[in-house]
């Protein structure tokens, strides 16, 4: 049964991007067919990590939003570019949405028929026969991103040590519940390593009575790498990336 | 139950489409249906009825008015041979169309003009 998971974050710079390109390739490395579609329309970059050059998106969501193609022609297959082998079973499709300045614009203007959105998940996990769609979201509470959240199976929420995060993210849990969101995790990313991460993960876990899935470090070699890979294929013995795993154990399970 | 839905439902005006945070303002049960129906992409009137907790003919009406309210749209009979109810979703950035109106004339030219320029890079060249 295909899986839809949300990644989201109340607010921005949390790393949500950057884990939604780690997530999927090792998902991918499991030999499973993932999709990631990139619903921050205002300020996309999760193609960025796949090495999709703007120049290279022959359609974007936009197009697919606007009428000028369906799902499955915005879908580029970008598990080779993002440094998998040729013949890996598993595959990452990636549907980016449009860098460019008027097109943002023009959908920040027009708006979008949701309806549209919704049935191109579902068209999309049918006709490239998914195992998961993994969506990026824009990060605060906006119309798009609880229409992701209400749609998925999961959602992976993803916060720093940080007091403007705590409490935003108790923002996004107690409306994730009202969705009746059926499995959320949270994330704790970008955490000093001077700190205890087992009283971390004590501390959010009893805060918002949520499971925590990992309490990730900062990372110098990810702020080095600065999006312009993925990490886990870059370190794949790196701490961070045994932790990305177990994410995606318990975000399949 | 069925009064109880009729009046909350009555409370909202008729619109074209709900919008995802109209979900969370919603109490039980109609709440946790139409979540399920977001979630599943569409439901039939068994599922609609055992959600709510009504018979048959009580969810029916219930689901007439959700249709007339603009929660829901009716979609063409599955292959079960039952009508399937969808979520009707009101148009995304709507507010923001209204934003863009409300700052200034002035700025709706400039981005006019920005829409109808040629393809350019956007970056800044090194």
């Amino acid at each position: 049964m295909p899986k839809i998971i949300s990644i989201h974050s109340f607010r921005g710079g949390t790393g949500k991007s950057n884990s939604t390109a780690n997530l999927a390739t090792l998902m991918a490395a499991r030999g499973l067919r993932v999709g990631v579609i990139d619903t921050d329309i205002q300020s996309p970059g999760v193609h960025v990590l796949f090495r999709l050059e703007p120049d290279q998106m022959h359609h974007t969501l936009n197009d697919y939003l606007w009428g000028n193609c369906n799902i499955e022609q915005a879908a580029h297959d970008v598990t080779e570019k993002v440094g998998m082998p040729a013949s890996s079973k598993g595959r990452v499709f990636l549907v980016p949405s449009s860098v460019k300045s008027r097109d943002i614009v023009r959908i920040l203007r027009e708006g979008y028929d949701m309806g549209l959105l919704n049935d191109g998940f579902q068209r999309l996990i049918e006709l490239m026969k998914l195992d998961v769609l993994i969506i990026d979201t824009h990060p605060g509470v906006g119309e798009e991103t609880l229409l992701s959240i209400a749609m998925s199976d999961a959602m992976l929420l993803i916060l720093r040590p940080d007091q403007q995060d705590f409490q935003g993210t108790a923002v996004t849990v107690e409306v994730a519940r009202q969705l009746d969101i059926p499995k959320m995790l949270l994330l704790v990313n970008k955490t000093p390593t001077s700190y205890d991460f087992g009283d971390v993960q004590k501390q959010v876990e009893r805060s918002y009575d949520c499971v925590v899935a990992a309490v990730l470090p900062h990372s110098d070699e990810m702020m080095t790498l600065a999006s312009s890979g993925v990490f886990v294929l870059r370190y794949p013995q790196h701490a961070i990336t045994h932790s990305y795993n177990k994410v995606v154990d318990q975000l399949l399970a | 139950m069925f009064q109880q839905l009729v009046r909350e439902i009555d409370a909202w005006p008729m619109q074209e489409g709900i919008r995802t945070t109209d979900l969370t303002l919603l109490g039980e049960p109609l709440r946790g249906v139409l979540n399920a129906t977001v979630r599943e992409g569409f439901m039939t009137l068994p599922h609609f009825a055992q959600g709510l907790g009504l018979p048959l003919e009580w969810a029916e009406k219930v689901v007439d008015l959700l249709l007339e309210h603009g929660f829901l749209r009716s979609s063409e009979t599955g292959e079960s041979g039952e009508t399937e109810y969808r979520v009707r979703y009101a148009r995304a950035g709507r507010n923001t169309g209204d934003l863009w109106q409300r700052v200034t004339g002035a700025l709706d030219d400039k981005l006019h003009r920005l829409e109808l320029s040629p393809d350019k890079p956007d970056k800044p060249e090194p």
